[in-house]
């Protein structure tokens, strides 16, 4: 099925597919008859996103362009205004969870894509037990993070935390939790280890697709396993690849309940993101539009960094069809 | 199923409708007038019958909370009203999120909540809280301790009724002190001493626990510390920083020398409430600055190894000042604004703050009351060693009458925490966080 | 049998137990296990003997008073109930509208796909701490706090745009013969995609359904906001109200989650065949 592997990119695939339904016979009828379908598909799904989240959206669009006042009354937009903004742009504890959310999505999704990857090997391979491993791998993701996250803390607790004290025993001395760099790298740890099943599993249900006989044909050609790892498995796996790096940069940037209930943001503010200082510019200062200018600007990176991963990709796919 | 129409995707149509929809529940909200949103409401005792809610998180001696027995006793005293019960999220912030977004929606449950006495600024300013004294008779709140109604005042109006009077203690283990002839100390001076001599006679691996971690708790400490030495977070109209001037300077290199000598626990500067009780409970720590609650958690043998070693006091001053300075904590009860039941809410928070339920409460689940006559009252000081300590800590209070509290505790917090986790000299902290005070109070921070 | 030949098979069969898969197979179960071996051991660990040094790797008397203090002090039952009713109703609704909304992005002669995707990445990225205020409102006018449809419709509304993604994804690359031969039998679209197409993206589908099943279990924030009433609580809001003040009750906390996840793993563990079977079955070789 992946021999017809198509680029990911929605608006050249609009070209491709009237190519493919035209090869189907249709008439001018027809092809009208399937765009009604398609629409009856589609309308479902973008009534109730739209209904959901086009207002919240536009709504805290607005909070971020104005002075919000509180009162008995509710809620007061004064503006337009960039003041929000201003505030945001001339604000150290900004610019470091920008840095700490950049540095954490980069390092949580590399490391979860390329562990993922390598479960997904083994789980395809194995023969013996695999029902069983995947059950098991369910289960950090399955797991409430709120608690995944009060069972790091207290594992990594300085005082009775059962890693401080295998630490202390071979003569570690770390206050995990307490500085910066080892904090910052628990939170990274118990992410990996809660999301690295998830990737695994997208990244197998595509390593399945990948037809046996291309494989057979490497090895009858001689090629070793590392060969045929980089030659076949990963540019077939490309387009899954893509999607899981997009969701799980999605998923990183908006990172909250870990450092939360893990550092609480600390030492100092090392660890925390963009959407806990977001959460507490809301409601912990009630600074309602300062809090929506942390999720617009938020919002806004991510879909860049998004659309440039997608193009990257593409490129990438095209250059390895050629 | 509709069909597409020509002009585009029907799902414009239902977004307008939404969009629409939600405008005008804003717009609605926007167009009454700021006056009295209770107007025109009896605050008398309804004679039908009536329901209210009541947000609290648990408190009360373990599996006892006190919610159940005061919400039984309430109901059975008027017929008529009834008091439901919402649990509140434990972590305080969560809690607070919830809260400011029910009612900025315009809910009008729950009817009275339970919040922190930090809070009562921030709540006044944003609209959260209803300025509980127009409702009240004038002398209601002179009974109770000035510092107190002073934190629930903002702007010349009273927004919270005081329900519990928390505050810090040190707590020590009275065996040791016994054993090597020490009395509990009165000075940070004799703390550290005392640290230094238990901890090379053996006896415990550190001295004080407490709670260093980047969050409110520390700007609690921080404040007890720096009145302690004489200074403050805001000089005396609340107007201005002082945090990085010679007395606070002292105080927290004093915090930062006991880290540094190891007389407190490596992890320290991570350590809230439970942490630092448990460093106090498994016997590896001499004192313990905690609030009134560590006590009952500390004398449970289910809960502790030195259940019945353990001894309290108030805080500490530093030698040559007099100061023992203690952080105001505990709980206010305040009104939602919608609320469409003043009357029974009234009957409620009054009842609940009388002095008799004061005293029940003192006995039942060992909180601090909050009336001067009944929390100075033989009978209660002698209830708990926890109550009889209390009159002798200097209560002061965090700058909580500024709006723009929780950013200025942040920017004493995260710098002072700074310094505790040695990433930061303390000179260059506290000029830091005297700038962020400087802008938390322009409302220039975020 | 000689003597050698039965040391080499010992040593093949050696071989086929050590090699690199079966290895590094133990190593990842190891990696994941560890750490839920301690929640486990610390759910049955009286709270007395938590926290002690050196740590207990098994309780000297282990307790149920953890489980107990979850589902008799705190209504943890009904919050399981909302958490799973919720979670599967979204869950199902994401299916059924995913599939055919990436069918239609995926395959059909529709205008306007690039901006359509690009809208629904648009609300995939939009961090939700900013809409929950507005949204609140909006439920609150139209009577749907402390309902469950007041939190299924937020999380299908919210968890759609990412399903549409990889749906669409996956069912791009199918072959059009699966279409093509359906239509010469005369199928309608619905049909075809109901009884060739879905069968073919059971692993896409599987993925999703994982994906939108445990991002609804574990939702806090809206959770939090839009059900005050106790009885309408979920599983992660029902944690946050363990415990009091100023003391974070791990046991019964850690009791709670092994309650929540059990049955999770539980039916995983059932249906194993069944789950190996929907992640590979759906590959059409070749």
């Amino acid at each position: 099925m992946t021999a017809h592997t198509q680029d990911p990119a929605p608006a050249r695939a609009t070209g491709t597919e009237r190519v493919r339904t035209a090869r189907s016979p249709r008439t001018g009828r027809a092809q009208r008859a399937a765009t009604r379908t398609a629409w009856v598909y589609l309308t479902p799904t973008l009534v109730v996103v739209g209904a959901v989240t086009v207002f919240p959206v536009l709504f805290s669009l607005a909070m971020s362009f104005s002075h919000v006042n509180l009162s008995y009354s509710g809620f007061e937009l004064e503006g337009p205004t960039l003041d929000n903004y201003v505030a945001l742009f001339t604000s150290a504890r900004w610019y470091s969870a920008l840095a700490f959310t950049l540095f954490y999505t980069v390092v949580t999704v590399a490391v979860e894509l390329a562990l993922g990857t390598l479960v997904a090997l083994v789980l395809e391979r194995l023969t013996a037990g695999r029902g069983w491993l995947m059950a098991l791998l369910l289960v950090p993701w399955a797991m409430i993070t709120v608690v995944s996250a009060q069972l790091w803390a207290f594992m990594l607790n300085s005082s009775y935390g059962v890693v401080s004290w295998f630490f202390d025993l071979v003569g570690l001395e770390v206050v995990i939790l307490g500085e910066p760099a080892p904090a910052v790298a628990a939170v990274m740890i118990a992410d990996i280890w809660k999301t690295t099943p998830f990737v695994a599993i997208i990244v197998l249900a595509g390593l399945v697709t990948i037809p046996r006989e291309q494989y057979e044909a490497a090895s009858i050609d001689g090629a070793g396993a590392w060969h045929s790892f980089w030659r076949i498995t990963l540019p077939q796996l490309t387009s899954t690849l893509a999607i899981a790096v997009l969701f799980r940069t999605l998923q990183s940037f908006g990172v909250f309940d870990l450092p939360f209930v893990m550092t609480g943001g600390g030492p100092g503010t090392a660890t925390e993101p963009l959407a806990l200082l977001g959460w507490r510019v809301m409601f912990q200062s009630l600074n309602l539009g300062a809090g929506a200018a942390v999720a617009v600007t938020t919002g806004g990176i991510v879909l860049v960094i998004c659309l440039l991963a997608l193009k990257l990709f593409r490129a990438q796919v095209g250059e390895v069809r050629r | 199923m509709r069909s597409p129409s020509a002009d585009g995707p029907p799902r414009r149509g239902l977004q307008k409708a939404a969009l629409a929809l939600a405008v005008t529940t804003v717009l609605a909200g926007c167009a009454t007038d700021h006056a009295d949103p209770v107007a025109g409401q009896s605050t008398d005792v309804p004679d039908e019958p009536v329901t209210i809610t009541w947000q609290a998180a648990p408190f009360g001696n373990r599996g006892d909370d006190a919610r159940v027995w005061l919400v039984e006793e309430f109901e059975r005293l008027h017929p008529t009203i009834e008091v439901e019960v919402v649990s509140a999220p434990t972590n305080v912030d969560t809690n607070r999120a919830g809260l400011s977004t029910q009612i900025m929606g315009g809910s009008s449950t729950p009817d009275i909540y339970n919040g922190d006495v930090a809070w009562s600024a921030q709540m006044a300013d944003a609209g959260l809280a209803l300025p509980v004294d127009e409702y009240l008779p004038d002398d209601y709140f002179d009974g109770f301790d000035p510092a107190v109604v002073e934190a629930a005042s903002y702007e010349g109006r009273t927004y919270g009724v005081p329900l519990t009077l928390d505050q810090s203690f040190l707590y020590y283990r009275a065996d040791l002190l016994e054993e090597h002839g020490l009395e509990p100390p009165t000075t940070w001076e004799e703390v550290a001493e005392q640290s230094r001599l238990l901890i090379d006679e053996g006896e415990v691996d550190h001295g004080l626990a407490y709670q260093g971690a980047a969050y409110e708790g520390l700007t609690a400490v921080t404040n007890e510390f720096v009145s302690a030495a004489g200074g403050g977070i805001l000089d005396d109209d609340l107007e201005s920083p002082v945090i990085d001037e010679a007395p606070a300077h002292e105080a927290v290199e004093f915090m930062h020398g006991l880290d540094e000598e190891g007389l407190t626990p490596a992890g320290v500067s991570t350590f809230e409430e439970p942490e630092s009780l448990q460093s106090f409970t498994n016997g590896r720590s001499a004192f313990l600055r905690n609030w009134a609650y560590a006590h009952a958690t500390a004398e449970d043998p289910e809960m502790s190894e030195i259940a019945g070693d353990v001894g309290v006091t108030a805080m500490p001053a530093f030698e040559g000042q007099d100061t023992r300075a203690s952080s105001v904590g505990g709980w206010n009860v305040y009104l939602n604004p919608h609320t469409q039941n003043l009357g029974a809410s009234l009957a409620f928070l009054t009842w609940i703050t009388s002095p008799e339920i004061q005293s029940e409460t003192a006995e039942r689940s060992s909180t601090v009351p909050t009336l001067d006559s009944v929390r100075e009252s033989e009978e209660i000081r002698a209830l708990s060693p926890v109550i009889d300590a209390a009159p002798d800590n200097d209560l002061v209070s965090r700058p909580t009458s500024t709006p723009h509290y929780t950013q200025v505790s942040q920017a004493v917090f995260s710098n002072v925490n700074a310094v505790l986790s040695g990433t930061e000299e303390t000179g260059d902290a506290l000029g830091e966080a005297r700038g962020a005070v400087q802008s938390a109070l322009d409302g220039r921070s975020l | 049998m000689t003597a050698t030949a039965v040391k080499q098979s010992r040593r093949r069969g050696r071989r086929r137990v050590f090699n690199t898969v079966n290895v590094s197979a133990v190593a990842i179960a190891l990696i994941t296990a560890a750490p839920i071996y301690w929640l486990l051991v610390n759910s049955i660990t009286p709270t007395g003997e938590m926290g002690t040094l050196p740590p207990t790797f098994w309780p000297a008397d282990p307790t149920l008073t953890h489980y107990e203090e979850a589902f008799g002090q705190h209504a943890f039952g009904r919050y399981l109930f909302n958490s799973l009713l919720v979670a599967c109703l979204a869950t199902t609704t994401v299916l059924g509208l995913s599939l055919f909304a990436g069918y239609a992005l995926a395959r059909m002669p529709v205008r306007g796909k690039g901006p359509i995707m690009v809208f629904l990445l648009m609300i995939s990225v939009f961090p939700t701490i900013a809409v929950v205020t507005p949204l609140y409102m909006i439920e609150r006018s139209l009577g749907l706090l402390n309902t469950h449809i007041g939190l299924i419709l937020p999380y299908v509304a919210f968890n759609l745009p990412f399903a549409v993604w990889i749906m669409r994804n996956y069912l791009k690359d199918l072959p059009y013969e699966l279409e093509e031969s359906a239509q010469i039998d005369g199928a309608s679209t619905t049909r075809t995609v109901w009884s060739v197409i879905l069968p073919t993206v059971r692993p896409g589908l599987f993925a999703v359904g994982v994906f939108t099943f445990t991002a609804c279990l574990t939702e806090f924030l809206m959770a939090m906001t839009f059900s005050s009433e106790d009885e309408m609580r979920t599983v992660p809001v029902g944690i946050a109200l363990f415990g009091s003040e100023f003391e974070v009750p791990f046991g019964t906390i850690f009791a709670a989650s092994v309650a929540t996840v059990l049955p999770i793993a539980v039916l995983a563990l059932v249906f194993r065949r069944a789950v190996v079977a929907g992640m590979t079955a759906g590959a059409v070789k070749g």
